[in-house]
């Protein structure tokens, strides 16, 4: 453009000059000139709008730099200064941002060039506010999305944290749970005591040692088989009922049932069992039950039992003394058993010897009371209901004032002092007479 | 009638023998007395024999019908035993409180024989 305008007329050029100057006012960009101490000489329409100001109040009077915010005018008056001593230093474009008359910001983005041959710059300043402000919005909300990332990552990282610490809790409460369980497991399989588990389908899920000692049972051989196993073949129905009873969560206290050993002794064993439900309550999970092996003992009991049976009828021999004449010393309390004893051993013998006079001798007995008497009664009318008599041999003094100071009426009963001379009355009763030999 | 059989009175020399059966029920103990009774009026003897050796249980109808048999039976001028009662069966006669009044008792039929001749 330059070289031509030598060539123009000054018509021509005064016509461009116009051109340029409608260009220059009717740009939609705002368009400044400013002189080299930045004060500003020149703005178009679309400056004057950009930032409220008239011509009247920026041309010659305004510095270019002032409308600049603070933060941006050394970078500013920089470009100026630079675009001054080369063309090239200073960026031909850039973004910048200005202060509106009313106080509001405008950002601008800035193409400034030095006018040929002079130190004046012109400015060409497109708003870019909406797209800053965009933009900034944009940034704002990236940020916001930034710093909610943040937030969020470290909340997952505390998660992370928490959740590992729950991990380590979890382990060891799995380590000490397992160093329960190992426990457990070592009481339950050394015990002394038979132990044994049971499902609901009344299979064996344990089995301990004790239990293998008493069975001769292996565990691996009984797991999973159904709990008749264990029981001798005349207890099996009675004992799966028990057991079915045991489950249906009614708890036995003790209960003995019999368990056979492989080699087919039969052991008695006392049980308490305990049925373990669900967290529902009703599901049932298994059924524990332990024992104790009480076979020794029910022996010793037996045998104990049977010696104090023995002992009692020993206590209460019956003696044939004469043709069809027994004797029942007694010694010692008359408790009601052996008074039943007693009955029943006199009338025996009664019959067995088909004696007609039975002699009852309490000289050995301490004292009588109302219910001794009244239990001799029993037995003196219960012999007379055979077909025999009795005679009730022994009575002391200090029985006989008992008997008449409690008010039992022994008149229908055939008395005498002592033995000796029950057995003179016995004799007569028989009509039999006994007689020194010449 | 099948009562009948299980009542046997048989007259033996001057003695009425009456067998009781196992478990006699009341109407046979009733029919008992009647028999017992007929027979005494039948036959001129001196007394009679209940053997209730076969009897197993005794209850308190049974004693009290034996019992007033035996008085009825000395209304008419016999005397009755009772004979061969079970060990087991006093027992429970007496734990009960049956007693079968004043009459005699043996332990079998044969003393009761004896019995009933020292009478005369």
């Amino acid at each position: 453009m330059q070289p031509d305008l030598e060539s123009k007329t000054k018509k021509e050029i005064l016509q461009e000059l116009r051109n340029y100057r409608t260009i220059f006012e009717i740009s939609g960009a705002g368009i400044a000139i400013v002189e080299d101490d930045t004060t500003i000489s020149s703005v178009n329409t679309a400056f004057e709008k950009l930032f409220g100001y008239s011509k009247e109040e920026i041309e010659g009077r305004q510095k270019w730099i002032e409308l600049c915010v603070a933060e941006d005018r050394d970078r500013i008056s920089g470009y100026h200064l630079q675009r001054r001593e080369a063309l090239t230093l200073a960026p031909h474009n850039y973004e910048a941002r200005f202060i509106h008359k009313n106080g509001s910001f405008v950002d601008a983005y800035v193409t400034a060039v030095l006018l040929p041959e002079t130190k004046q710059s012109i400015l060409d300043l497109i708003d870019i506010s909406d797209l800053k402000r965009t933009e900034e919005a944009l940034h704002k909300s990236r940020e916001e999305l930034e710093s909610g990332f943040k937030e969020r990552t470290a909340e997952l990282e505390k998660l992370n944290e928490a959740l590992q610490a729950e991990a380590g809790d979890r382990k060891r409460a799995e380590d000490s749970f397992k160093e329960a369980n190992a426990y457990l497991e070592n009481l339950i399989n050394y015990a002394n005591a038979p132990i044994i588990v049971w499902g609901p389908d009344f299979k064996i899920i344990r089995f301990n040692r004790a239990f293998e000692r008493l069975t001769g049972y292996r565990t691996v051989d009984v797991i999973g088989k159904s709990l008749e196993i264990l029981f001798p073949d005349a207890q099996k129905e009675e004992s799966m009922s028990l057991i079915h009873s045991a489950t249906s969560g009614e708890r036995w206290d003790v209960v003995e049932i019999a368990i056979t050993h492989i080699d087919g002794t039969v052991r008695t064993v006392l049980w308490n069992s305990a049925t373990l439900f669900a967290e529902d309550g009703v599901t049932i999970i298994s059924t524990i039950a332990q024992g104790q092996d009480i076979t020794e003992r029910k022996r010793a009991e037996e045998i104990v039992s049977r010696q104090s049976r023995e002992i009692l009828e020993i206590s209460t021999p019956v003696l044939q003394v004469w043709e069809r004449i027994v004797v029942a010393p007694l010694i010692g309390t008359l408790d009601s058993m052996r008074t039943q004893q007693l009955m029943e051993q006199l009338l025996q013998r009664i019959v067995e010897t088909n004696s007609l006079v039975a002699m009852i001798d309490v000289t050995g007995v301490p004292a009588i009371d109302t219910q001794t008497a009244q239990n001799l009664i029993e037995t003196i009318s219960a012999v007379r209901l055979l077909g025999a008599q009795v005679v009730l041999t022994g009575i002391r003094p200090a029985i006989a004032q008992t008997l008449v100071h409690l008010g039992i009426d022994l008149s229908n009963v055939n008395t005498c002092s002592s033995l000796s001379t029950g057995l003179g009355y016995a004799l007569d009763l028989l009509k039999i007479q006994v007689v020194h030999k010449a | 009638m099948m009562i009948d059989e299980n009542i046997s009175v048989i007259k033996i020399r001057d003695v009425l023998l009456v067998t009781m059966p196992p478990d006699p029920d009341d109407s046979s103990i009733s029919l008992l007395q009647e028999k017992v009774l007929s027979a005494m009026e039948q036959f001129p003897v001196k007394g009679v024999v209940l053997d209730i050796s076969a009897v197993q249980t005794l209850d308190s109808f049974f004693a009290r019908m034996v019992a007033e048999t035996a008085q009825m039976v000395v209304l008419m001028g016999g005397k009755t035993v009772i004979a061969g009662m079970q060990p087991s069966v006093a027992i429970t006669a007496t734990q009960l409180g049956l007693t079968m009044g004043s009459t005699l008792t043996a332990l079998n039929a044969d003393l009761a024989l004896d019995m009933i001749s020292d009478a005369f």
